[in-house]
């Protein structure tokens, strides 16, 4: 039984590492560029993960959970939203690297729609990006781009927010 | 590095600094934390980054670049929001690439369909998503987002 949970949990690890294992002996160059290839990714994991673990770990103990019930809570309004934008507009590192971050704030009372709109700006709007966008597809293209995906996030974190509740959150987050 | 994250590690760093002085017990308790954290989550990150490695190689770029370029506007819509889910690039390719695209005459629906879902839509990020905030939240958040992808390609293909 022990051993069934083991697996099910570690589902996708195993699933990933056992492609790696057949890759190897079926076609060991695929392999070898796979891993060559994560290797560029390990390095902005690494770049990036530590700092967010300590950053969210030091805001979880320095500020009170009334702080951001007020400033990212159901209530805050469109100054929550705001704020929601710029965190994830100036924050770096791949989608995942917002997932501790927006853990820390929901258990102290940010709003679902907060959350969203911090992982969706997190993932696509990020001022690094952008000025990469403008430089590659011109400026025009970058601001016409950037507006509707603000718009969309406004939208569609206002639709998921009726959709999922609190108590569909899990419960180790709604303590 | 660049300089938004080495930003960030400053601020951090000031912070963590700051912290120390003013209270040693609560730093303590945060490095404590922040390391838990990092425990709990290396291995399904690590999991992703090898995933992204395999799909990259599987799948590269230039594939993706060649297919888009051989559909009707529909299809090639569709297929590169779906092949921007499953696989992640990282913006300083993605940019460059899709600039390839657009110079070479790709439709520019296509080209922002893959650019949007690439970066908001993640089925590799699906199994840590789905264990840190649960399913129902996983499963809304990254339809909308797809569905948002799609509508924002359609609307840049009409005003640019």
């Amino acid at each position: 039984m022990k051993i069934l949970k083991f697996l099910r949990k570690h589902l996708f690890q195993i699933a990933i590492l056992l492609i790696y294992v057949i890759l190897f002996f079926v076609r060991q160059e695929f392999a070898l560029e796979s891993a060559k290839n994560s290797v560029y990714y390990i390095r902005e994991m690494l770049l990036i993960m530590p700092v967010v673990f300590v950053l969210t770990a030091l805001l979880d103990v320095w500020v009170p959970k009334d702080k951001i019930l007020r400033y990212l809570g159901h209530d805050a309004g469109i100054r929550g939203i705001l704020l929601s934008f710029l965190i994830g507009s100036v924050s770096a590192g791949p989608i995942y690297a917002a997932f501790p971050m927006c853990v820390m704030l929901y258990k102290k009372g940010a709003s679902l729609r907060n959350i969203i709109i911090i992982l969706s700006a997190w993932a696509v709007i990020k001022i690094p990006m952008l000025l990469n966008e403008a430089k590659y597809l011109g400026l025009k293209f970058m601001a016409t781009r950037w507006v509707l995906t603000v718009a969309a996030i406004l939208i569609f974190s206002w639709i998921a927010s009726r959709m999922v509740k609190r108590e569909d959150m899990p419960d180790k987050l709604n303590q | 590095m660049d300089i938004f994250t080495l930003i960030i590690w400053i601020i951090t760093f000031s912070f963590l600094v700051f912290s120390f002085f003013k209270d040693r017990e609560k730093t303590k308790k945060a490095l404590q934390m922040a390391f838990r954290m990092g425990r709990r989550m290396a291995l399904s990150i690590f999991t992703i980054v090898i995933t992204i490695g395999l799909l990259l190689t599987l799948l590269p770029p230039e594939k993706i670049a060649s297919f888009v370029s051989g559909q009707h506007v529909i299809t090639a819509t569709l297929g590169a929001a779906l092949i921007g889910t499953v696989t992640l690039v990282p913006a300083f390719i993605a940019f460059p690439l899709i600039g390839t695209f657009v110079g070479a005459g790709v439709h520019i629906v296509p080209s922002v369909a893959f650019l949007t879902t690439l970066t908001m839509v993640g089925v590799v990020t699906l199994p840590l998503e789905r264990r840190e905030f649960g399913t129902k939240f996983t499963v809304v958040r990254n339809a909308a987002s797809f569905v948002a992808a799609v509508l924002i390609a359609l609307l840049m293909g009409v005003i640019v």
